[in-house]
């Protein structure tokens, strides 16, 4: 193992190295540890054998005339409003990766702010400012449907990673 | 700089706002079978994806007025497809279907292929099942983690692109892939970090 960097400060640079997002300056750092590091280098085997392996997970085709089909619904259906397309992820079912010191604050700042949002906004659903809210290419946070005051809280195991890569070659 | 294929659906989503209905078709043609396959590989059920693909389509029809064309539709697309997908699993967890994928069967018998058998993605690789291995192993990640790995791995598309559709940070996309990665070794059971065969690895180079 590198004497300089240890394997914790460099594995989860492991999948941006093998995806090809991890900045040039970043990648010397990672293959200096890997000429001396097999777990580390097994981790990339290991990494890009998983991607190669669902890369190659089969689909059942779709014949033309269910596409046409299909087709037909689509136009077939009467036309309805949409709601807003943020993705609602799900609340882990456990209480282990909750930060669980914050569990009165989150309560008491989605009390202030059920409160709040009904003064100021009126029902959320139904407040057509709250609808229709459409993605912009950055992706960047504030575009969910979802006010934050009713944001769950940060799971550990999404923590954010904070190199930021630069873009891949085409 | 918009790539050519981006501006070509910008010009096709203007036209058909502007009431042709052909430019929607063009778009339906073009992606149909990239929603199909990333609804597929969440619902793992044929008439299931169709479905999901159908609302998909149904959607963004409806929605097109909404969309701002200065991002990129397919990012867009894949948001509503990998939303409908969550949904339609989600709701159908609580209404299992009879006729289950024979896929998803199997694999739920699979109870003990676990840690005590370590073998290596290459190993996996070898056998006619790992397909359907993969993909019970992916079926047990969170939705976020299945979301971005699937994005990553199939559908080949970039950090940027994935924090895009999924409306995160890149930070996040990177974290989430690292779990996912991480935990698809632990489903899998293979110890990457025992294993005697050794290589340089070099990845994709940055330009
Ligand atoms: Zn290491």
């Amino acid at each position: 193992m590198n004497a300089n960097v240890a394997c914790k400060d460099i594995v989860w640079k492991i999948g941006p190295f093998v995806d090809g997002e991890l900045p040039t300056d970043e990648r010397a750092a990672v293959e200096e540890h890997m000429v001396n590091c097999n777990d580390c280098v097994q981790m990339a085997i290991n990494f890009r054998q998983l991607d190669a392996l669902a890369a190659k997970d089969s689909v059942p085709p779709v014949t033309g005339e269910e596409w046409s089909r299909l087709w037909q619904g689509v136009m077939a259906r009467p036309h309805e409003p949409i709601k807003s397309e943020a993705i609602s992820w799900p609340r882990p079912s456990s209480f282990k990766y909750w930060i669980v010191p914050s569990l009165s604050a989150a309560a008491a700042a989605l009390i202030g702010f059920t409160i709040g949002s009904l003064y100021f906004s009126g029902p959320g659903q139904l407040n057509p400012s709250n609808r229709h809210k459409p993605m912009t290419e950055s992706g960047g946070n504030g575009t969910a449907a979802l006010p934050t005051g009713s944001e769950p809280p940060v799971e550990i195991e999404d923590e954010v990673f904070s190199i930021k890569p630069s873009k891949p070659p085409k | 700089m918009r790539d050519p294929s981006d501006a070509e659906d910008i010009e096709k989503v203007e036209e058909f706002l502007a009431g042709d209905q052909r430019a929607f078709e063009f778009l339906f043609d073009k992606y149909r079978e990239k929603v199909y396959r990333i609804a597929y590989r969440f619902v793992r059920h044929k008439e299931d994806a169709l479905e999901v693909a159908q609302d998909v389509f149904f959607r963004v029809a409806m929605s097109l007025d909404k969309f701002k064309t200065d991002s990129k539709f397919f990012t867009w697309l894949y948001r509503v497809t990998v939303n409908r997908s969550i949904d339609f699993t989600r709701q159908k967890k609580s209404r299992p279907r009879q006729n289950l994928d024979p896929e998803v069967l199997e694999t739920r018998s699979d109870a003990g292929y676990g840690r005590t058998q370590e073998r290596c993605p290459s190993e996996l690789a070898e056998g006619k099942d790992t397909e359907r291995l993969l993909a019970s192993a992916v079926s047990k990640l969170t939705e976020k983690h299945r979301a971005t790995f699937l994005l990553h791995a199939v559908e080949n598309l970039s950090y940027k692109e994935i924090a895009s559709v999924l409306d995160c940070s890149i930070g996040t996309v990177m974290s989430r892939l690292f779990y996912a990665r991480k935990k698809l070794q632990e489903i899998l059971g293979y110890g990457g970090l025992e294993s005697p065969g050794r290589g340089r690895i070099i990845g994709k180079t940055h330009t």
